[in-house]
């Protein structure tokens, strides 16, 4: 290519499906399953080719913790519209409930995972950094928001653990006005305001990561 | 093939490849169905809310105790003083309501109430203390209960056999015991307090014995690592390790402002100083872990470039 902003755009524009093409190029499984990044609003989103280092599946971890919060607000949603009485007196309401928690074990697990290649590849260096800060300020508000879940839950845990933090993380000027027995505030907290920021936070991040391209190797 | 190797010959040599795209469906789908699958098979930690009735039927003792501390304040309730709507314990957690349900109390136990409060607060507080005091000797305790050790519980029977300069404390702590157990209690908590429902129910049930001494046993206070664990289920927020390692190891993470400020510490550690500060921001290159994460060039190792290199000598170091 000769115009190299041309090289730079050209992630940009949309591909076509060419269904012959990619059969003949990567056999016809790989064909099928890419056939997704073919197709709108994908293939005018995704590059097509990558660097080969980045191609193992410790570059998913990013991508498995971004499913793993679309699923969270999924599974969050149903218990949202139902409500505590529905989760914890009927059957399909605590399957719904408990897929909510193994889906936040599964963002939590692929979060690690994450944070450890992105040490491992050094990929905080230079402009990325900011993307790395933001990365990390939206792990700590998960925590936060881990513990408001916990007290909107309504069980047993939800009781002792609202009354052991006011005796701990709540007696501190400020926060010693939040009543962490108000099961009603936490419901809020959990299902409105920290999700609203970490939605931000997650798309400015992954909006960098398509933005900046992926590191370079050490 | 565009070669995109750098002139820093020091890094890892890679080439431009198509996208492993057919992943992605396929690592999506085995997730989604893994925590779908999880989520119906094993469940989650789902253990009832204690209730006022429960407690204070299977601990009598430990509800007349609990009201002796109230009213000598020296009950964990006084912590919580600062909320909204919380105020003093004694008058929100037994004189207000003894004297709402004052139509359905015995006699003696209306008379006790206003035999106390018509006494100057230092009084009412001499009077719980004796009786709190002599409950600790009777069930053979130092001043304070160890943080990690439950507390003993009186039985009714030894309450009974206590005598001193009590006062109408007893009778009291006995009328909040009948509102408690048939159930009284727990709804009066609850309607007065209907946009934080759970507020002085929880205040009033950690003020018993039974709530701290159940975590206890079941390893969850936050010493004990609680943090990461769950009451009856295997597997709880391990993600917290580090609040909790600040909580459990770290000194003063004990406190609320120690909790806080560890956790700041530890976040501005790895947010700033790891990423920025020359050396600390190199330890990744020199640990070469990074070479258990890339994927290895297929193009660099295919068996032709491989040979191709051979005959031009290691040493051109050649990328093609
Ligand atoms: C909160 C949830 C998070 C989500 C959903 C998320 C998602 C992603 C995704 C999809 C990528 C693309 C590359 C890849 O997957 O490896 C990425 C890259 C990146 N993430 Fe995250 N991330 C999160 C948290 C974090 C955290 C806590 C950090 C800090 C350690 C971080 C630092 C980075 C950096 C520096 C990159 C760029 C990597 C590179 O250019 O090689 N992210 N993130």
């Amino acid at each position: 290519m000769s115009d190299p902003n041309q090289d730079y755009f050209a992630h940009h524009t949309s591909q076509p499906f060419a269904w012959k093409e990619r059969k003949k190029a990567r056999g016809t499984w790989r064909a099928l399953f890419e056939s997704f990044a073919y197709l709108p609003p994908f293939n005018r989103m995704f590059g097509k080719d990558s660097p080969s280092y980045a191609e193992s599946y410790w570059y998913c971890m990013g991508g498995l913790t971004f499913l793993s919060f679309l699923l969270l607000i999924l599974s969050g949603l149903v218990l949202t519209l139902f409500g505590p009485t529905w989760w914890q007196g009927t059957y399909v309401g605590y399957v719904t409930k408990s897929i909510h928690y193994w889906t936040a074990q599964s963002f939590f697990f692929f979060l690690f995972l994450h944070i450890i290649r992105v040490w491992l590849t050094g990929a905080y260096r230079g402009k990325r950094w900011l993307n790395y800060a933001i990365g990390f300020v939206a792990f700590f508000l998960s925590l936060g928001e881990n513990l408001f879940g916990l007290l909107a839950r309504g069980d047993w845990e939800s009781q002792f653990v609202s009354m052991h933090s006011d005796d701990m993380l709540f007696t501190i000027p400020g926060l010693r006005l939040i009543s962490p027995e108000n099961f009603t505030s936490a419901l809020i907290i959990h299902v409105a305001l920290i999700p609203f920021v970490l939605l931000i936070l997650i798309g400015v991040h992954v909006t960098l990561v398509k933005l900046q391209g992926i590191a370079r190797p050490l | 093939m565009k070669s995109h190797t750098p002139k820093n010959q020091e890094t890892t040599r890679f080439h431009v490849v198509p996208h492993c795209f057919w992943r992605y469906p396929i690592v999506a789908g085995i997730v989604t169905v893994a925590v779908i699958l999880l989520g119906m098979l094993v469940g989650s930690p789902n253990w009832p809310q204690a209730t006022i009735k429960k407690v204070t039927t299977e601990q009598p003792g430990g509800t007349l105790w609990a009201v002796a501390q109230e009213l000598d304040h020296s009950s964990s309730s006084y912590t919580n003083t600062q909320e909204y709507g919380m105020i003093n314990p004694a008058t929100r957690l037994v004189v207000d309501p003894l004297k709402s349900a004052s139509w359905a109390l015995a006699p003696n136990v209306n008379e006790a109430l206003s035999q106390f409060l018509a006494q100057p607060e230092q009084q009412q507080v001499r009077w719980a203390m004796n009786y709190d005091n002599s409950i600790r000797k009777a069930l053979k305790m130092g001043s304070m209960g160890g943080a990690m050790s439950t507390v003993p519980v009186p039985s009714l029977t030894m309450l009974s056999h206590l005598h001193g300069d009590f006062g109408p404390v007893p009778v009291i702590a006995n009328g909040i015991l009948q509102l408690a157990r048939n159930g009284y209690l727990q709804n009066y908590f609850q309607g007065i307090s209907p946009g934080n429902t759970f507020e002085y129910v929880n205040i009033w049930l950690y003020d018993q014995p039974y709530l701290l001494n159940t975590a206890i046993k079941n390893g969850l206070t936050d010493d004990q690592w609680g943090m990461i664990k769950e009451r009856g289920f295997f597997v709880g927020p391990w993600y917290l390790i580090i609040p909790a390692i600040a909580h459990v190891l770290l000194p003063g993470g004990s406190s609320g402002p120690g909790f806080v400020l560890w956790n700041a510490l530890i976040a501005f550690f790895f947010i700033v100083l790891f990423p920025l500060i020359p050396g600390l921001r190199d330890i990744p290159r020199y640990l070469k872990l990074y070479k258990l994460i890339y994927a290895t060039d297929n193009i660099q190792h295919s068996p032709l470039v491989q040979s191709v290199k051979r005959s031009l000598g290691d040493e051109t170091n050649a990328s093609i």
